[in-house]
């Protein structure tokens, strides 16, 4: 029995040998497939590059030709141009040129009139607006000149009559003044010429006469 | 004589102050020198008319204190009238204006005299709160001022 167990491990280990070398062997296969893949579409690419750079040189190459040959037939024509004809041209190079310059110079004249033109009406509006500044400047100046004068005289009229006004209360409190004086004065002159004038016999007799009024007057009254 | 003399002869506030203060005297004496002091100082120290009525007074010879309590009394409530008046008085005036005063009002009137030169004349009477000017000033001061217009105009000319 162990014998046959022996060969079943062994047949074991060669079938898993086998299968090993099976595995590396399309491993090893797959890997170089894929390298071969990658190899030939880097070529393909290089192939179809290489045919547009050749494509277009080749392009190029023709128009160049071609160009060349109209460069060739102008030049070839231009040579044949006859040398009048040349002439020609030139005269009427010259001819539309001193035609351009003379519309030129009209135009130029035109404008220039025009501008003087223009010119002279703005000065005109100029002068216009000026004269009709000048005019309503002149006028609010008379106006305000006359506003001035105006409120001077009144003003000095006031200040005249504030000045009259205090001189004749200054010259009233004066007068009164004086006359307080003059009439103190004379009342005093009065006074004593009049107690001169009165004797001791009189003084007594108005004392009495004054007891008698004020008793008729009700000031005194007799005891009870 | 009697109280009534003596009223009679009291013109002034002065007259009046003078007899109090005699009065006074009288008074104080009594109590002095076992009842002589009052006769002592009556016949040495009172004027004479005053101590001649009290001696002629029966009421006063029978209870001297009381007569003289009285009499201070009654002179002390003595109606006064005020008088300034423009001039000084002799004797006779103020006799005169206090018999005046007396005749008008009644005996027991003081009257009280102020002097003032400026009234010119007449008097300024206060009595009892009252007050009149009846003096020359007042009369000139207004007969002046209705005046006073007629002569500024005399004065302006």
């Amino acid at each position: 029995m162990p014998n046959q167990d022996q060969t079943v491990i062994y047949i074991l280990l060669l079938i898993l040998a086998s299968f090993g070398v099976l595995s590396i062997a399309l491993t090893m296969a797959y890997l170089r497939l894929v390298q071969r893949f990658i190899s030939l579409k880097e070529k393909k690419d290089r192939e179809s590059g290489a045919d547009l750079i050749a494509n277009a040189q080749k392009s190029a190459e023709e128009i160049i030709k071609n160009a060349n040959l109209k460069a060739s037939e102008i030049i070839t024509s231009a040579e044949i141009f006859p040398q009048q004809e040349s002439k020609l041209l030139q005269q009427k190079i010259a001819e539309a040129a001193q035609i351009y310059l003379n519309k030129y110079q009209e135009g130029l004249t035109l404008a220039q009139q025009e501008s003087a033109k223009n010119l002279s009406g703005i000065s005109e509006d100029i002068k216009n607006a000026v004269v009709g500044e000048i005019a309503k400047f002149s006028r609010t100046i008379q106006q305000e000149t006359l506003t001035s004068k105006e409120k001077i005289a009144q003003a000095i009229k006031e200040a005249y009559q504030k000045a009259e006004g205090d001189v004749n209360d200054y010259k009233e409190i004066r007068f009164k003044q004086v006359d307080e004086k003059i009439f103190i004065l004379l009342s005093e002159i009065s006074r004593k010429v009049l107690s001169k004038e009165i004797s001791l016999e009189e003084h007594e007799k108005l004392v009495i006469k004054a007891l008698e009024e004020a008793k008729s007057e009700g000031i005194l009254h007799e005891q009870s | 004589m009697n109280k009534a003399d003596i009223y009679l002869r009291i013109k002034t506030q002065e007259d009046a102050d003078k007899l109090i203060e005699e009065v006074d005297l009288l008074v104080s004496s009594s109590y002095e020198g076992k009842g002589q002091g009052l006769t002592v100082t009556l016949n040495s120290k009172i004027r004479a008319w005053i101590a001649d009525s009290l001696k002629n007074d029966p009421d006063f010879l029978r209870d001297p204190i009381s007569y003289l309590e009285k009499l201070k009394k009654d002179v002390a409530g003595f109606d006064k009238i005020e008088m300034a008046i423009s001039y000084q008085p002799t004797y006779e005036n103020i006799e005169r204006l206090s018999q005046t005063v007396k005749r008008l009002i009644g005996v027991n009137t003081l009257i009280k005299l102020i002097y003032d030169p400026t009234l010119l004349g007449g008097a300024v009477v206060i009595y009892k709160g009252n007050y009149r000017d009846y003096t020359l000033r007042k009369i000139f001061d207004n007969e002046f001022s209705k005046m006073k217009v007629d002569l500024f105009k005399i004065i302006a000319h």
